[in-house]
């Protein structure tokens, strides 16, 4: 199994990825328009629709052929744990799961008798890349502090893979992150979902076919990083005013699109075609694609009153707020939560860093949980995300406490399936079900100990860290060829 | 809602209160295993508090009549823990100033700065802590652990106008009780690294020629105070009320918390310790692995966050998380705290815990957060479970290192505690709902 990690990521032809992302009817009839009659001609760049994912992801997995986890107790993500459990994985993906499965003929075996096995764990909010350690002004990347809307950003422009973070991260289990700007605006850009693997670029981390999100934040920061430069928004009530306005051109803008759009498959206006396009703007581009529900909100959001106000606005502009972040007191407010099929993404123990958080409890997560709503632990952080699933435990605990009666089984989501959906991946990954990407961890014990390792690490079906195996090499650059302990040693004159 | 949870909240609801519960004259836990804190750790124990002092710890102690009998099969009794490097008791909200007394930023009053007077004991953190089995804190005006959430949200580099000298620890309790100060001016804190070097003028040279003349300063001031009240001595780079304060560490009566990070500047510090005998303790530490031997060797005790391995700054370009393992397998004297941020004061088990996951045998983790700092900071009522001395201690559910195990009571100073926090009065009023 010790494998070099140099080498065993190509990259994907273009097109393969290109297909799933562009809205097929509008790219078409742009690319047929560009075809014929150039006058009326809209170049790529132009138009929104001519194609949604200019930088496509170029991840490709090496084979992972076939594989057999044997002998654990699985966690599966979906509420189920299976004693004396197999995994089945063949060319990237799960095959089979289940108590005891014959093992297929030709399949490397590892046995993890008296091990448990998870899917992959995802963390849904994450600034790896974007504050890369280290920490050096010259790695802040992920707040466009200059302007309450900055939606026109994409986070996956400030993403450095060489963040020594992820290979940590890694370590702990985590095989998806998505990566988000930060909250200082009211809008703050779009995320990007990862797999965690080495790459040049961030177009080799990407995750195929994840959907965007976009990052919005309510309350003290948007409100005193722009108050104290003496503008809007300056207030709580002015934070809601500037999302109105802002969903009010996005509907706008899509309009004016769409109505362009019509004209062009009409054959347009007699001899005047189309007529003069729109001018594209990718602040509104994002904002139209969340009306559109191609792009996920991803909304930073502490106190329960805000996140109530949030929904409504929701309503308000016909989109869904696909998760709230941090949401230190989503406890107060789960069926309003579970009415929107809206996640939260907290954490067990952080509270009281500033005002908005001081409300924060441990049982958050098991109380929204309990409630019926989709809990996630995320992290927000670089040494969190390295024991998440140590956090869940902590919210877990604490939830029994109050008498919830959540089994292991079921908190397991917390860090795997809940998150998968609250970005939008479930369908890819986020369990170990047949026909998912082999994103699978197998524990050295039960996962909610603070003793246990996380042993084996598959992305797609091929083993990215073990642990009795150390890689030779640090994965980030930045780490490779720096003194180590040797020079202190005693005796080196 | 089900039965089990209204019954379960009937009965926390009863003891509302986040004072110290009146403890019954005498208790014998039975069955459990006992962590002393000093290594050992006895199972089938019996622990007999009889008015708030321990009278019987260990395996096949008599239990008085009339004791009341708690069952403590499957459960582990363990001294309180100490948070070693914390600013819990002097702040509430961390970005709310009015409430925080922790960034002290005063140029003419740094050594000198003492963190005791702003102490409040009716800190919604400290009942937190205690629910995690934190019976002891000291508070180190050093920030060597980081704000230990959003740190990218924070302004957590150097100020520009922040002292070289950080102040005096202080070491608190964390019992409910008017007063919870347990000594004050137990040293002075200083780091020296990056930040430090930064506001020393862009220099760790300059770190070095600061400390080095003041305490030349100090030293100097001791033999001519007379002269110095007359106006008749040189300049001193500190004010009086610094110089007063530094004296102890400059006679090497008190110790020196310096918080240091990378190989080379641990070194450094053996060496000024050395030269300028002085009592050292050493704080981050997280290059100390590489220089292990030497650390110990110079029988300095150092303090240090586990999980730290995020090289966020080029000064801990090498921190990892076997640092605890390997300090202590070279004989350090290691003492295990968790991020300053005093709302976190309840990790400091899980902070032990992971030391253990990455190689740190589990009763030495058990004495880095009870017995070691106890004794370094010359405590003598907490820290050990032993007979004849209060109650300080821990009645855990099961395995106290782990997260899915909670407190079930806590002793501080021979007086039972309420386990009510503020969190829990709010998760239960909505539960309630």
């Amino acid at each position: 199994m010790a494998r070099s990690r140099t080498g065993r990521w190509m990259v994907a032809g273009l097109a393969l990825v290109l297909a799933g992302c562009a809205t097929g009817q509008a790219a078409n009839q742009s690319r047929d328009k560009n075809k014929g009659d150039d006058k009326a001609g809209l170049a790529q760049g132009l138009d929104p629709a001519a194609n949604r994912d200019p930088f496509p992801s170029r991840y490709k997995p090496a084979a992972s052929g076939l594989v057999a986890l044997t002998g654990a107790t699985l966690f599966t993500g979906t509420g189920q744990r299976i004693e004396n459990g197999t995994v089945i994985i063949r060319d990237g993906k799960i095959e089979a799961v289940g108590a005891a499965l014959p093992v297929p003929a030709g399949a490397t075996v590892v046995d993890a008798t008296g091990r448990f096995i998870t899917p992959g764990v995802i963390d849904m909010h994450s600034h790896l890349g974007v504050y890369a350690a280290p920490a050096v002004q010259a790695h802040s990347d992920g707040n466009d502090a200059t302007d309450p809307n900055t939606a026109q950003v994409w986070a996956e422009h400030s993403v450095w893979p060489q963040d020594p973070g992820f290979e940590r991260a890694l370590r702990g289990g985590v095989t998806t992150l998505q990566i988000l700007p930060g909250s200082a605006n009211l809008f703050g850009g779009r995320s990007v979902t990862l797999k965690n693997v080495p790459a040049r670029n961030v177009q080799e981390m990407k995750f195929p076919d994840a959907p965007y999100g976009l990052k919005m934040a309510c309350g003290e920061n948007p409100k005193r990083v722009y108050g104290s430069k003496g503008r809007a928004p300056a207030s709580r009530m002015s934070n809601v005013a500037g999302y109105r306005k802002a969903w009010i051109e996005a509907a706008d803008y899509r309009r004016k699109w769409d109505a362009y759009y019509e004209k062009q498959k009409k054959g347009g206006d007699g001899d005047k075609g189309p007529g003069d396009p729109p001018k594209r703007d990718l602040q509104l581009d994002t904002l139209a694609g969340v009306l559109r529900g191609d792009i996920l909100i991803q909304n930073h959001c502490y106190r329960a009153d805000e996140m109530s106000v949030m929904l409504d606005i929701a309503k308000e502009f016909g989109y869904q707020v696909k998760a709230f972040h941090h949401a230190t007191e989503a406890y107060k407010i789960p069926d309003l939560l579970k009415a929107g099929d809206t996640c939260v993404a907290t954490w067990a123990h952080w509270w009281g860093f500033k005002m908005e958080s001081y409300d924060g409890v441990p049982a958050n997560a098991a109380m929204v949980h309990a409630a019926g709503a989709c809990a996630v632990i995320h992290s927000d952080d670089e040494t969190l995300i390295q024991h998440l699933n140590k956090e869940a435990a902590q919210s877990l605990a604490e939830g029994r406490y109050l008498g919830l009666d959540i089994k292991d089984e079921e908190a397991i989501a917390w860090i795997t399936a809940n998150p998968a959906k609250a970005i939008g991946v479930l369908d890819k990954t986020g369990t170990l079900e047949p026909g998912k990407m082999a994103d699978v961890v197998v524990w050295n014990g039960n996962p909610f100990s603070i003793y246990t390792l996380a042993d084996l690490v598959y992305i797609d079906g091929v083993l990215m860290h073990d642990r009795a195996r150390p890689p030779a090499e640090p994965r980030s650059d930045f780490e490779l060829g720096q003194s180590g302990a040797d020079i202190f040693k005693a005796g080196v004159k | 809602m089900n039965n089990l949870k209204k019954a379960l909240l009937g009965s926390v609801f009863a003891a509302l209160t986040l004072g110290a519960v009146a403890h019954a004259q005498t208790i014998a836990i039975q069955g459990a295993t006992l962590v002393t804190g000093t290594g050992a750790s006895l199972p089938g124990a019996t622990i007999v508090i009889q008015n708030g002092i321990v009278t019987a710890a260990g395996p096949g102690a008599a239990v008085p009549a009339g004791a009341t009998l708690i069952d403590g099969t499957g459960k582990t009794v363990t001294p309180g823990l100490f948070v070693s490097s914390s600013d819990i008791g002097i702040e509430e909200v961390s970005a709310v100033e009015q409430t925080n007394d922790s960034k002290a930023e005063n140029k003419d009053f740094s050594v000198a700065y003492d963190p005791s007077y702003s102490v409040n004991p009716a800190s919604s953190l400290l009942p937190l802590a205690r629910l995690g089995g934190v019976t002891r804190a000291v508070i180190m005006p050093a920030a060597a652990f980081g704000d230990g959430a959003h740190a990218h949200e924070a302004d957590t580099a150097g100020h520009a106008d922040e002292p070289l000298f950080h102040g005096q620890p202080a070491i608190i309790h964390t019992g409910a009780a008017p007063d919870i100060l347990v000594r004050s001016r137990i040293g002075v804190a200083l780091p020296l690294g990056e930040n430090a070097a930064k506001n020393a003028g862009g220099s760790r040279s300059l770190s070095v020629a600061i400390l080095k003349e003041a305490l030349e300063d100090a030293r100097h001031y001791a033999a001519n105070k007379a002269a110095f009240n007359q106006g008749g001595t040189r300049d001193y780079s500190l004010s009086r009320a610094d110089l007063e304060a530094l004296l102890p560490v400059a006679r090497g009566e008190a110790p020196l918390f310096l918080a240091v990070s990378r190989a080379a500047d641990i070194r450094l510090a053996l060496r000024l310790a050395k030269e300028e005998k002085l009592r050292l303790v050493l704080l981050g530490v997280e290059e100390g692995w590489m220089v292990a031997g030497e650390i110990a060797a110079a029988g300095v005790p150092v303090i240090i966050k586990p999980t730290t391995n995020i090289p966020n700054r080029f000064e801990i370009q090498r921190a990892r998380l076997e640092n605890a393992a390997l300090l202590e397998k070279a004989g350090v004297n290691v003492i295990l705290t968790s991020t300053a941020d005093g709302h976190y004061a309840n990790q400091v088990r899980f902070e032990a815990g992971t030391a253990v996951a990455y190689g740190m045998p589990r009763d030495k983790a058990l004495a880095a957060i009870t017995s070691r700092p106890a004794a370094l900071f010359g405590v003598k009522d907490a820290g050990v479970v032993a007979v004849g001395k209060p109650a300080d201690l821990v009645l855990w559910a099961g395995d106290p290192l782990e997260p899915t195990v909670l407190a079930e009571k806590v002793f501080v100073n021979g007086a039972e505690q309420s386990l009510q926090t503020r969190a829990r009065a709010l998760e239960q009023r909505y539960l309630k709902r």
